[in-house]
């Protein structure tokens, strides 16, 4: 897999509550990624990009919502997101920014 | 808290450092970003509901900022204390780091400078004095009257002289051709008074009511029109009439006019010796109390502490800036001052402080409430309601401190007075006032 394509596959942290307490509680961080990224992808690009272990990844395709604009039906985009478990005793830190 | 001072070899400013624990610092820190996390917004987390360690990865520096001026103020002055410093205005701080459990911080300080006080009789002040003489008042009351004056038409035969005013029309030509603004009717001039070009006035002397006449004037090279510069005009000048300066008669009406009940010149003569005295004794004192000042500064050479200096000429700036404003000037438009400019002032009003400050340490010089009664009625006394005034000092506790802050200044000016050799100088009563005037 080419070193390109790796740093395609992340498209940013997806920062939120849950997300924050499943960081804090079980090192899992969740990342938005390209519609097509595969999880052996997502693997390689968090351990090379942060320079981590990574136990696992799990990964979800999240529809976008159905809505009427000026009577129109349309759908927003949905988006693909990773869940990525790390080593024991690992940890990222997307705010201070690196 | 580990302290070092480092004392200097000369003048005043000392190095200070300083190593205190931050447990305190640490709390305070915590406790500001528990309040904030109850308020700050971020994406992704409804309002209070963002983890503590996020909050503190973003804003933990700033806060440690905000507050570490308190903590370095407080470690600074608990500092002085143990040492025994009593530091001149604020410190300088240099180098501050944050270490885990421990603050470390170097200063820069000046300590006040130890006075030796000259003895007073060895201080030589020029002390004026003055009185209001008769001739005084006589003139007093001949500038009143000008003040007073009115024009009065004279007939055909008074001629136009120095001092007499004239009703003219006049139309100015250069090389026979009228130009803008050199035109005007019905104009009154008073002859002597200097307010058109040179030889304008000159060529109306001696001219009656009713003449015409054309003079030639030359522009002065720096007239404020371009095209008129250094060009000599004609002026065709019709005189409607000349006035002579009519002084109003001293009588009763006249004093009456000045607030004066009973209308008769004793009176007046009193009230108006009465306002000048005081006037004289005011402007008098303040001379008086400067000139000791001045003296008792140059006899005493000590070193300021810098940073006093600084502050003081910070604060001259801004008053001399608020009085540019009030007297109209906008505000972006201010000429770009540094404190630099009355730095040697500052320096001077320093040392003077200091110096008086010990002065009346010394000689334990106290403002008695006798004394302040008195300061006060006498303040109140040159207004219409001296209740009212005395009733506002008694309800300003500021006021009285600024009035007994006048007082011991002026027994101190007293003391010096009292045992320096004083050589005293005779001035004339307009000589007084007038140069405190301008």
């Amino acid at each position: 897999m080419s070193q390109e394509r790796l740093l395609k596959v992340l498209l940013a942290p997806h920062v939120s509550e849950k997300s924050s307490l499943l960081a804090e509680s079980q090192s899992q961080y969740v990342f938005k990624v390209t519609p097509d990224a595969t999880k052996q992808e997502v693997k390689l690009a968090v351990e090379s990009l942060f320079n981590v272990k990574v136990q696992s990844v799990n990964v979800l395709n999240q529809k976008g919502k159905r809505k009427i604009f000026k009577g129109r039906q349309g759908v927003r985009s949905g988006s693909r997101k990773a869940v990525v478990r790390l080593m024991a005793g690992q940890e990222l830190d997307f705010v201070s920014g690196e | 808290m580990q302290v070092s001072v480092e004392k200097p070899e000369q003048g005043l400013e000392h190095k200070i450092s300083v190593t205190f624990p931050s447990n305190d610092f640490d709390a305070k820190v915590e406790k500001r970003l528990n309040e904030m996390r109850r308020t700050v917004k971020m994406d992704g987390f409804r309002p209070g509901k963002v983890p503590m360690n996020m909050l503190k990865k973003r804003y933990l520096p700033q806060v440690q900022q905000e507050l570490l001026g308190e903590a370095l103020h407080y470690a600074f002055f608990d500092a002085m204390d143990k040492e025994g410093y009593n530091p001149a205005g604020y410190p300088a701080f240099d180098d501050v780091k944050l270490e885990k459990g421990e603050i470390k911080f170097e200063a820069r300080f000046d300590v006040y400078p130890t006075i030796t006080l000259p003895a007073f009789d060895s201080i030589e002040i020029e002390k004026t004095v003055a009185e209001v003489k008769e001739e005084d008042v006589d003139k007093m009351i001949q500038r009143l009257q000008e003040q007073r004056s009115a024009w009065k038409p004279q007939g055909e035969e008074q001629a136009a002289e120095n001092g007499t005013q004239v009703i003219i029309d006049f139309v100015g030509k250069l090389d026979g051709v009228e130009f803008d603004g050199g035109k005007a009717e019905n104009v009154p001039l008073e002859l002597g008074s200097g307010r058109m070009i040179p030889g304008f006035e000159d060529g109306i002397v001696g001219m009656k009511k009713g003449e015409m006449k054309t003079i030639e004037v030359t522009f002065p090279e720096q007239y404020q029109a371009e095209h008129l510069k250094g060009k000599t005009a004609q002026f065709d000048i019709t005189v409607h009439s000349v006035q002579t300066k009519q002084l109003p008669a001293l009588d009763e009406e006249f004093i009456k006019s000045f607030g004066i009940e009973d209308g008769t010149i004793d009176t007046m003569r009193k009230e108006i010796r009465d306002n000048m005295e005081r006037e004289l004794k005011r402007t008098l004192d303040a001379q008086n109390r400067q000139a000791a000042f001045d003296a008792l500064e140059k006899s005493i050479e000590i070193d300021v502490p810098k940073s006093l200096v600084a502050q003081e000429a910070e604060t001259m700036l801004e008053n001399y800036m608020k009085r540019l404003e009030q007297q109209g000037m906008p505000k972006g438009q201010m000429p770009g001052l540094t404190a630099d400019i009355f730095s040697e002032e500052a320096k001077k009003r320093v040392k003077l402080g200091l110096v008086i400050g010990d002065v009346i340490k010394a000689h334990d010089i106290k403002a008695s409430e006798a004394d302040l009664d008195a300061f006060v009625a006498e303040q109140a006394s040159a207004y219409e309601e001296p209740e009212e005034i005395k009733q506002w000092y008694k309800e300003n506790p500021q006021r009285l401190n600024e009035a007994r802050a006048v007082i011991t200044e002026s027994a101190v000016a007293k003391k010096i007075m009292s045992e320096a050799k004083v050589a005293e100088v005779t001035k004339a009563f307009d000589e007084i006032v007038s140069s405190s005037a301008a």
